[in-house]
């Protein structure tokens, strides 16, 4: 195998299994989190760590943080959506009486 | 699933396809392992319905819940699945497989599908365990 191949190799695989690895420390720490009682904060961590593995994978794996500036901002209207949706939702739980 | 998508792009088209066979096996090794644990559920009567195992309120929601996002989850790994391995079967033809913007766009749906279990599994699975 000539240098210039290995580079590419090594290019090519190492993003993403790092990203890969990160994934699974993250994974035995959202778990090993879980049993550990935090009251309302378990919730939030849980989600914050789950947050912190989907900007690995949207960034990563879907190549976001090499992408054009109008990719990223298509990507992040979904999160927009999600945003409308998730208001709605918690509008409607947040004003009903109990 | 993201290597097999750089290997397509820098020519690397037995190493692709080979990731893209792992990538559809771990997909299918999910299912069974979600068909078993369906199983269990059906088996403990957690299904929400007469016969519902835990009277304790908001459990039947949470259950429904439970069954609508996986169930939605599964059918969308088994289209991901079918998307994955149109890749090597097409792409034997190594233009195909290295040049086809397919290949990055099965990538897209493939990791898209991955964000949502990532956030699906605390959800569903680490509340209420501390």
């Amino acid at each position: 195998m000539s240098p210039g191949v290995s580079t590419t190799t090594r290019a090519i695989v190492f993003a993403p299994m790092l990203s890969w690895l990160a994934l699974l420390v993250l994974l035995a720490l959202t778990i090993a989190l879980a049993y550990v009682p935090l009251g309302r904060l378990n919730l939030i961590v849980a989600l914050a760590i789950a947050s912190l593995k989907d900007a690995i994978v949207v960034l990563i794996f879907m190549e976001l943080i090499h992408a054009k500036a109008v990719h990223r901002l298509a990507a992040a209207i979904g999160i927009l959506w999600l945003v409308f949706l998730f208001l709605l939702m918690f509008s409607d739980y947040l004003s009903r009486p109990r | 699933m993201a290597l097999g998508v750089r290997a397509a792009r820098a020519g690397i088209a037995r190493f692709a396809r080979a990731c893209f066979y792992v990538t559809a096996a771990l997909g299918a090794v999910f299912l069974v392992l979600k068909g078993f644990e369906y199983r269990d559920d059906i088996a403990k009567h957690l299904v929400p319905g007469p016969g519902f195992a835990i009277a304790q309120r908001g459990a039947e929601i949470f259950w429904t819940l439970y069954w609508l996002m996986t169930l939605i989850h599964a059918v969308h790994v088994l289209i991901g699945i079918g998307a994955v391995l149109r890749l090597p079967i097409a792409g034997r033809d190594r233009d195909w497989l290295t040049r086809s913007p397919a290949v990055e766009v099965t990538g897209l749906y493939w990791h898209f599908v991955d964000a949502i279990w990532v956030i699906l599994f605390p959800l569903l699975y680490l509340g209420g365990r501390a």
